[in-house]
């Protein structure tokens, strides 16, 4: 593991440096409810780090919410949209569990047919992740998502006079390359105040999701009547998965120009929770109900995705549960399904 | 500064590009139902396009959007590929007023289709209901074809009147023929003048003989009438995986990414749509 160790006053002329290295983006103040989204960073002082979770996760630079794949035209047929696939971009300020989740849309996109439109935009992003401190949502440690050891270029880990940097790539690599005077090494005295830290950190959880055999007990629970009275809560309102990192669902549009010539097939994000979801065409639908609806969604995170993937689909950000209008909460659902409370 | 890199993933074929493919046929089948010949336009690209029976295409009608739809030609007999369109939706509506010589868009071929290698040796029971036919009719082309890979070939058909009989004159023809056992049955026969059986697909197991120990079932009908025939061939001792089904699920990108067809752990478009019986049997919700 290479590392090194940023200046807390060198920050800022860090990040002045990355813009130079293609579009910054990292967490800034949005609204005055005190919430945080990833954004453009214009002046670096804009940025926080001590934020808790964004609106919305990275998937968003990845798997854009209108995503054009092609414009048509009667005379040249479908042709692909590329423009934008080929920018630089540094996401700077990402947690952990944010990380990880990209690790399983990778799965999924880049895997069996590699998506090229996610393909061209995650090799052309560079990922810097920093250190958090839980809050009484987080659940990321539950489910193997509170640490990473792949999947960044650099990560940062906040220590009292500046940032541990963990090197994760040779692209990281340079940039601590191209700006070392803003680092120096890293000393034994950083690397014992870094594991203190984290074993601060890591005493922190609050909430806890017991994962151990999930799969099976969802199984058993498929039939359970926690669905129904779950689902009675559910808006279907979608909100879970559109603030939810690793969900992917899309579907996709064509909208013809005026001319009846030619126009455009893009994508955009969908939602199992969404009642046309699963409906085909002369109008059966699969899952009619709310509550198999609100249960597909919940086994797709700790049964399906785990099944097909081998590893959880949920990264316990806490998103779901701090988004959602009706109140619903994973982690107490799954609770009612191991059988350890009562609704 | 690093440059920023071209697309690597760009120079590999894009997976959801429709590909041109000439209308060389459409063929009214009845008042909803008209089958369609495709031709891609890039020889070398038809010449390189093979699949299997039960597999599915990709098709795009320009302006309106793509649907996944069945192929029922057979890869015996290349050249061309034919897909049976029901008029259901946006895109159906638009394929069906479409003359020879359009252009349509077709990518794939998807899924995993029927497992023909396993099932050579082995008699073929195929039940297919109203639309279900259609993957149906590439099997049964495939099997027929190819006679001496495959034991005693039978047909079950219901639809629901005689003007929804798809494949009509090419069916009865095939009824004259010794080596394989049609069976077509219509659900009401109101207008008169069907001279054959009428009541639902399952009657005509009434009375048939099949060697279920040295037999594949291929079910294919509509989603509400698997719990109908199931138990027909559960009853005749076939076991899950000697019943393969072919589902029908929404999809909108074929390849595993989109989500909509999602089945438990199982991706329709990927995994399926053919499914064995076991595996219904234990991912819940899949028929």
């Amino acid at each position: 593991m290479q590392t090194a160790f940023l200046f807390r006053e060198k920050l800022g002329q860090f990040l002045a440096g990355l813009r130079r290295v293609g579009t910054l983006l990292a967490p800034q103040r949005r609204g005055k409810e005190g919430h945080h989204a990833f954004s453009e960073v214009e002046d670096p002082q804009e940025v926080v780090l001590d934020y808790t979770r964004t609106l919305l996760p990275l998937k968003k630079y990845f798997l854009p919410p209108q995503d054009l794949l092609f414009r048509f035209s009667v005379a040249e047929g479908y042709q692909m949209a590329a423009e934008g696939l080929a920018e630089k971009r540094i996401v700077f300020g990402v947690h952990s569990c944010d990380l990880r989740a990209l690790q399983n849309l990778d799965l999924v996109f880049l895997g069996g047919y590699p998506d090229p439109y996610y393909a061209a935009r995650r090799e052309n992003t560079l990922l810097i992740g920093v250190s958090c401190t839980p809050d009484e949502l987080c659940f990321c440690a539950s489910v193997g998502a509170d640490s990473v050891t792949e999947g960044y270029d650099l990560f940062l880990t906040e220590l009292e006079d500046g940032y541990f940097v963990e090197i994760g790539s040779s692209a990281g690599n340079d940039l601590v390359q191209e700006q070392k005077e803003l680092f120096r090494e890293v000393t034994d005295e950083d690397v014992a105040a870094f594991k203190r830290r984290f074993k601060a950190r890591h005493q922190s959880f609050r909430r806890h999701l017991e994962t151990s055999g999930l799969p099976r007990i969802m199984s058993l629970e498929h039939a359970s009547s926690i669905w129904a009275s779950r689902g009675e809560e559910c808006l279907g309102c979608g909100g879970c998965s559109m603030v939810c990192p690793t969900c992917y669902c899309f579907s996709v549009a064509e909208v013809p120009n005026l001319d009846g010539q030619s126009g455009v097939r893009y994508r955009q994000w969908d939602s199992c929770l969404f009642k046309d979801y699963s409906v085909v065409a002369g109008g059966h639908n699969f899952r009619p109900q709310r509550g198999e609806r609100l249960r597909q969604r919940i086994f797709h995170k700790h049964k399906d995705f785990p099944e097909r993937y081998g590893r959880s689909g949920c990264v316990g950000c806490g998103r779901c549960i701090a988004f959602c209008p009706a109140g619903l909460d994973v982690t107490e659902i799954i609770r009612q399904l191991r059988g350890e409370i009562i609704a | 500064m690093r440059e920023a890199t071209a697309p690597a993933a760009a120079a590999a074929e894009n997976p959801y590009q429709p590909h041109r493919a000439k209308l060389v046929k459409l063929e009214p089948f009845t008042a909803d139902t008209a089958l369609l010949r495709l031709e891609f336009l890039d020889r070398e690209r038809g010449e390189r396009f093979t699949y299997r029976p039960g597999q599915f295409i990709q098709v795009s009608a320009l302006g309106t959007g793509e649907a996944p739809i069945s192929l029922c030609s057979s890869p015996t007999r290349p050249g061309y590929l034919e897909i049976c369109v029901r008029r259901v939706g946006r895109v159906t509506q638009a394929l069906h007023r479409l003359s020879p010589g359009a252009l349509v868009g077709v990518r794939g071929p998807y899924g995993n289709g029927f497992p023909v290698e396993k099932m050579r040796g082995k008699d073929l029971l195929l039940i297919a209901g109203g639309l279900g036919m259609a993957p149906l009719r590439s099997l049964l082309w495939y099997a027929l074809d190819r006679r001496g890979d495959f034991g005693r070939v039978t047909l079950l058909y219901g639809a629901r009147t005689p003007r929804d009989v798809l494949f009509r004159g090419e069916l009865q023809e095939l009824e004259n023929r010794s080596d394989v056992r049609i069976l077509i049955t219509v659900d009401r026969n109101e207008e008169g003048g069907w001279p054959g059986r009428v009541g639902v697909v399952t009657t005509l197991f009434e009375g048939l003989e099949v060697d279920s120990a040295r037999t594949v079932a291929v079910i294919c009908v509509p989603p509400v009438a698997f719990k109908f025939v199931v138990p027909k061939l559960l009853e005749r001792n076939f076991k899950g995986e000697q019943i393969l089904m072919s589902l029908e699920r929404k999809m909108q990108c074929g390849i595993g990414k989109c989500g909509n067809c999602n089945v438990g752990s199982k991706h329709t478009c990927l995994d399926g749509p053919v499914f064995t019986y076991w595996d219904a049997m234990n991912v819940p919700g899949m028929i």
